[in-house]
């Protein structure tokens, strides 16, 4: 995959974050590619772990198969497009 | 036991306490409203801390249970969120509350129809009784959707649903700048013999109906009791007797009314007093 | 406040291990479980385990109008409304002559399983089961209740989640004890449907391998049932002045909030120590005195191993406990009231039943629950609910 689409991609993940976890008031250039996306950082909790989870079947039709994966998959933006692309 | 301070449903005081920012990227609509309306008479009544809540709704989150309902018998076979869902439960709003100010004690919330809201005022009752000198909010909130008022009108031709939500912070002792008291609470089958010595034995001067009863009971009131139909603007729903009661004491604090009032609600045999006092 | 006992004299429930008290009995001293593939009820999920009442609804109606001794009663069509109306009758040896008795029920579902078909029959452009959206709100089923049993006090319902029957028995002490009822019915109903089952799948907190396996490293998640289970509660002067021999005592019990997220319990379990310590102090017990322990126990990862850090910080040597939940499934709203019925076939049998048998604690815990059937003579248990919206409740039974 060429470098562009994997900007897009990582462009394309953090507006839909934004939207999906209703995150008002942040904008894509205040997410960076290797940011937490837990804990601190963006602060997201376990629920935002499924609605995540929900996000990536729903676009990218990729599943994961255990949610207790989740926390290494969506540890940033970064993590996530390399595992989208991985799988799709 | 003692409604604090005084209240009216549009009051927004900016006070001490403010909703963390980003805290309602998850709320819907109704949890929003609870949380706005509960931090107004928190802020107003110089409350920082709570030992309980008390909560009533008779429908719960109804845009959440509809967007689950939709999507779990439409087509689609993708993942749910989980949102709508953990929205859908009853007390989702007062364990927001608990969660958001950090309130330990008791939780407990209430659905029947119209009548949850006295369950309320009955564990809050309760609860002060047993500790004078604790604080506990109680509230009601219904909301409504296109969906569910068709539902209503299917079922019963002419009713309207509702939303509001209403809001009381209230104490086991008298607090300056108290101006109403709640004396009794009852929900049950009663004769109107029995409501009679009840308006007589409370020295009630006024009732206030959110559904009107026969013109028999009117005409017997009416003789030397000041009776009057609240005006719930927006149709039916849980919410319906708490803002009542905001209404009476707005009343209160500006003196319009000084003696025993009576908030009945009457559906079928079924009836609901709530008996208020000056302090 | 009146200091005498709260006194349980009737009792009435309908599970996934019984279809009555009599039968709920015997399979718990037989070690029977109650989790298997659903049977009767058309919701899908083939791959998945439930705690599923073995009665279809028309036999339910079937019962509940042999109970009220007329066939052609007029009854509600939700599962929710007719497992409660089967057990409240149950519960009130067909007195039906309750005036005075104070109905508190709890549901989280109420007649959801009528307005999830109501749904898919309206895609299909077909509003014809409308009026069913009349039993959709959870109370509905109380005044079903209250009517049947001739009851003209309050009626109300709790729901606040899986706590819900327990907060609904210490409502109906708190009643009992200032004076303000005569006769309290405590307990509640759910039945099983795809709302339920769906929104549990979208926390990723069913087991989707079998039967569940709680408070072991193997846990994955929980199993639904669906029951209801109704307990009468008197003043215990009143009910031998009636005649009535408690079955069991209702020694107090607690609800308190975790306050720290709203599906998930805090590490170290906070909610659930305060209103274990604060029930056993309603109860004027020691935590050593405590003999057996009925956990909330749902087998999900988080619920186990913060109630398992709650109770060895509460009692250090935690007392044998077991989780039903192994057996009947979570039933939600009536856990509470169907696990307290449980904990009195307990005491009154000297049983200690096991949930699910594990070889080792939850790593990082010592406390594991009972792996074999357990006799021995049982004075007092202490019964967790949790739910969500960190609503946590325990409640303490006491023998007769």
């Amino acid at each position: 995959m060429s470098t562009d689409n994997i900007t897009t991609l990582r462009q394309d993940l953090k507006a839909q974050i934004i939207s999906h976890l209703n995150l008002e008031g942040r904008t894509v250039e205040s997410i960076a590619d290797d940011m937490p996306l837990f804990d601190e950082g963006l602060g997201l909790d376990s629920i935002d772990v499924l609605e995540l989870i929900v996000l990536m079947d729903k676009h990218y039709g990729v599943r994961i198969a255990d949610p207790k994966q989740g926390r290494e998959v969506f540890q940033s933006v970064a993590t996530m497009a390399d595992h989208i692309q991985a799988n799709r | 036991m003692f409604i604090r301070g005084t209240l009216s449903e549009d009051a927004e005081k900016a006070g001490p306490l403010a909703l963390p920012p980003g805290a309602d990227r998850r709320m819907a609509k109704i949890q929003r409203a609870t949380c706005q309306s509960m931090y107004a008479a928190l802020n107003k009544t110089g409350t920082t801390s709570l030992d309980a809540i008390y909560s009533a709704t008779a429908l719960g989150c109804l845009e959440d249970t509809e967007r689950f309902l939709d999507e779990i018998t439409g087509p689609s076979t993708s993942l749910r969120s989980p949102l709508p869902f953990m929205r859908s439960t009853h007390n989702t709003m007062a364990g927001q509350l608990a969660l958001l100010l950090k309130v330990h004690g008791p939780n407990i919330t209430y659905s029947q129809s119209l009548f949850g809201f006295h369950a309320v005022l009955l564990n809050a009752l309760l609860h002060l009784e047993e500790e004078p000198s604790h604080t506990v909010a109680a509230f009601a909130a219904d909301e409504r959707t296109d969906l569910a008022n068709a539902l209503v009108q299917a079922n019963a031709p002419g009713t309207v649903l509702g939303e509001g939500v209403a809001s009381f912070i209230l104490g086991g002792t008298a607090k300056a700048g108290d101006v109403v008291r709640i004396t009794r609470v009852e929900q049950r089958m009663i004769t109107d013999a029995e409501l009679e010595n009840i308006i007589e034995e409370e020295r009630i001067s006024s009732v206030f109906f959110a559904t009107w009863p026969s013109d028999a009971m009117i005409q017997k009131l009416t003789s030397n009791i000041l009776v009057e139909r609240y005006e719930v603007a927006t149709g039916n729903h849980g919410a319906q007797t708490a803002l009542a009661l905001g209404n009476v004491v707005d009343r209160f604090a500006s003196h319009a009314i000084s003696d025993p009032c009576m908030i009945l609600d009457q559906v079928g045999e079924r009836s609901g007093i709530i008996v208020v006092a000056p302090c | 406040m009146n200091s005498e006992r709260i006194a349980i004299t009737g009792m009435g429930a309908i599970c996934a291990l019984g279809n009555d008290v009599d039968a709920l009995t015997r399979n718990l001293i037989a070690g029977t479980r109650g989790i298997k593939p659903l049977a009767h009820l058309d919701l899908g999920f083939p791959e998945l385990h439930f705690g599923e009442v073995a009665l279809s609804n028309a036999e339910l109606s079937l019962r509940v109008k042999e109970l009220l001794g007329d066939m052609d009663a007029p009854l509600p069509r939700s599962r929710t409304a007719l497992l409660a109306l089967f057990a409240a009758l149950c519960a009130t040896r067909k007195t039906l002559d309750e005036q005075d008795t104070v109905v508190i029920s709890a549901s989280t579902v109420g007649g959801m399983d009528l307005t999830e078909r109501l749904f898919t029959d309206r895609r299909a452009g077909d509003m014809a089961q409308a009026r069913d959206a009349a039993e959709h709100p959870v109370g509905s089923h109380t005044s079903f209740v209250a009517d049947a049993i001739g009851s003209k006090a309050m009626h109300t319902t709790i729901s606040t989640a899986c706590s819900s029957s327990a907060n609904a028995m210490i409502l109906g002490a708190q009643l009992l004890r200032t004076g303000r009822a005569k006769r309290v019915l405590a307990g509640g109903s759910d039945a099983l449907c795809r709302f339920t089952i769906e929104g549990f799948m979208s926390l990723s907190a069913m087991d989707t391998t079998g039967v569940t396996k709680p408070f072991s490293n193997e846990r994955n998640g929980m199993n639904l049932g669906e029951a209801a289970a109704y307990l009468v509660m008197e003043r215990e002067a009143d009910a031998l002045e009636a005649g009535r021999q408690p079955l069991a005592y209702f020694a107090g019990g607690a609800n308190r909030n975790d306050a720290h997220h709203q599906t998930a319990t805090s590490p170290e379990g906070k909610g659930p120590y305060l209103a274990m310590h604060d029930a056993l102090a309603v109860a004027g017990l020691g935590p050593d005195e405590v003999d057996h322990i009925n956990a909330h126990g749902t087998g999900t990862d988080n619920n186990d191993v913060t109630e398992l850090a709650a109770m060895e910080r509460l009692f250090g040597k935690v007392p044998q406990y077991t989780t039903t939940k192994a057996l009947t499934g979570h039933t939600l709203a009536a856990a509470g009231a169907l696990e307290a019925v449980i904990s009195i076939i307990c005491m009154r049998e000297g049983i200690l039943p096991v949930g699910h048998a594990t070889d080792e604690a939850i790593t990082g815990h010592t406390a594991m629950p009972v792996a074999q059937t357990i006799r021995r003579p049982l004075r007092n248990v202490l019964s967790n609910s949790f739910g969500f919206g960190g609503n946590d409740t325990a409640i303490v039974l006491m023998a007769s």
